[in-house]
């Protein structure tokens, strides 16, 4: 081994995902962040498909483990005892994480379901889960307001997506929300003509509008 | 509902505990113990009196089965809240440096760990009690300053954002719908006002014929 691979190889170990644990680790790290964006941000944010599959085969891993081995318990000492709680414990820590972003991201996709069929670049952010739900769930939405009142209106007051009339019927997400942020690298944004100066680590509350290209290329964090 | 109203855009304590119980302190193992292999960063194997750093949340569990002492953050001393109450105190428009976690992080340690206290706790609890009541008290007097536009408040921590946020945010909210009437009101008086300067052209115009 010649000093180059020497080198090679203490780069590749500082590296993310050189090393499993260290992947493992990033990842619920990951998970957490996207959580937190859900709940966080007006609109709804692309399904974060690759991670929550990873989690998902690890979640599913440690409940078989923890199955074959309460089997065995009574004959086991203490220590298998412990080891199994911690690892219940932090299964159940991620399971609420996943279980709280999902109903987040179902509770905007009630919500706006007509404005997300509306539009390709929306539709795309659902999981095939997340779209066959919105499409099952609005059509008994519209057959239960079919079959209660619906039938018995004009048929020209029928619609429920008119957008005529400077009113939407369409629920859309509204981006001037103001949100909780932090900026890891300076900025300036712009709001209502009026330039704000995002220094590093300062704490601000903006319109979303204003920092949503920031919160995707990372530069701020939504709290 | 899939999600209630009030944890729009929002979190309840609890989770703010959550996210406090995923950063990382210092337990000295009483005994030694094998690592775990878990969904996130393993569990490291516990060497007896060997400094491991580990979540908080697998701290206080080991700690309840008095598996370990947690190492109290150099921050929970009487000397350095002492400190940073001062400056509450000396700079009225700005908050001290306090971690983003300190509140949920000090409330655990005390519940759980007061033994590993170096201070007495109960001094602990009192300063915190102190910074806590100073520092709502300035999250507060800040709000006279809320406007459409947007409001800096650097060095508040998770916890206290938290509180006051569901108030902040509808007040901005509906500050900024207020100021966009105005804006579209002056857009539609524009013309109009327009027109009548245009008219009072043609009158003063029409003076000069009158006098000429």
């Amino acid at each position: 081994m010649n000093f180059d691979d020497i080198l090679k190889e203490f780069e590749a170990s500082k590296r993310p995902g050189y090393n499993e644990d260290e992947r493992r680790a990033e990842d619920v790290r990951l998970l957490v962040d996207a959580w937190v964006k859900e709940r966080t941000v007006p609109e709804l944010l692309p399904y974060e498909q690759e991670l929550i599959d990873r989690i998902l085969i690890r979640i599913r891993k440690q409940i078989e483990l923890i199955e074959m081995n309460s089997i065995e318990l009574q004959t086991h000492e203490r220590e298998i005892k412990l080891r199994l709680v911690v690892i219940e414990s932090e299964l159940d820590r991620v399971q609420f994480i996943i279980r709280s972003y999902t109903r987040t991201r179902l509770q905007k996709i009630d919500k706006y379901s007509l404005y997300i069929r509306s539009n390709d670049k929306e539709t795309a952010k659902l999981s095939n889960n997340e779209f066959a739900y919105m499409e099952r769930h609005l059509e008994l939405l519209l057959e239960l307001y079919n079959s209660q009142f619906m039938k018995n209106l004009p048929e020209s007051l029928q619609a429920i997506d008119e957008t005529g009339g400077g009113v939407s019927m369409i629920d859309e997400p509204d981006l001037d929300r103001p949100v909780f942020v932090q900026a890891t690298a300076e900025n300036v944004v712009e709001v209502d003509d009026e330039e704000i100066e995002l220094t590093k680590n300062g704490i601000y509350v903006v319109r979303y509008r204003a920092v949503k290209d920031l919160v995707e290329t990372g530069d701020v964090r939504v709290l | 509902m899939s999600l209630p109203k009030s944890y729009q855009q929002n979190f309840s304590p609890q989770e703010i505990n959550f996210l406090a119980e995923q950063e990382l302190v210092t337990v000295i193992p009483r005994y030694s113990m094998n690592g775990a292999q878990l969904i996130g960063a393993k569990m490291p194997k516990l060497r007896a009196l060997n400094r491991e750093q580990i979540p908080l949340w697998l701290a206080t569990l080991l700690k309840k089965q008095e598996k370990c002492n947690i190492v109290v953050p150099e921050w929970l001393s009487v000397e350095y809240l002492r400190v940073r109450y001062d400056e509450e105190i000396k700079y009225p428009s700005k908050f001290s440096n306090l971690p983003w976690h300190w509140l949920p992080i000090a409330k655990k340690l005390l519940d759980y760990a007061s033994d590993d206290f170096i201070d007495p706790p109960h001094e602990i609890r009192s300063l915190l009690q102190d910074l806590r009541e100073v520092r709502l008290v300035k999250a507060r007097k800040g709000i006279r300053e809320l406007n459409h536009v947007y409001i800096q408040l650097d060095g508040l921590s998770l916890m206290e954002i938290n509180e006051i946020r569901p108030f902040i945010l509808e007040v901005m909210d509906q500050l900024r719908k207020m100021n966009d009437s105005l804006k579209v009101k002056a857009e539609e008086e524009m013309p109009r006002q327009a027109a009548a300067q245009m008219d009072r052209d043609e009158d003063s115009d029409d003076d000069i014929y009158q006098k000429e």
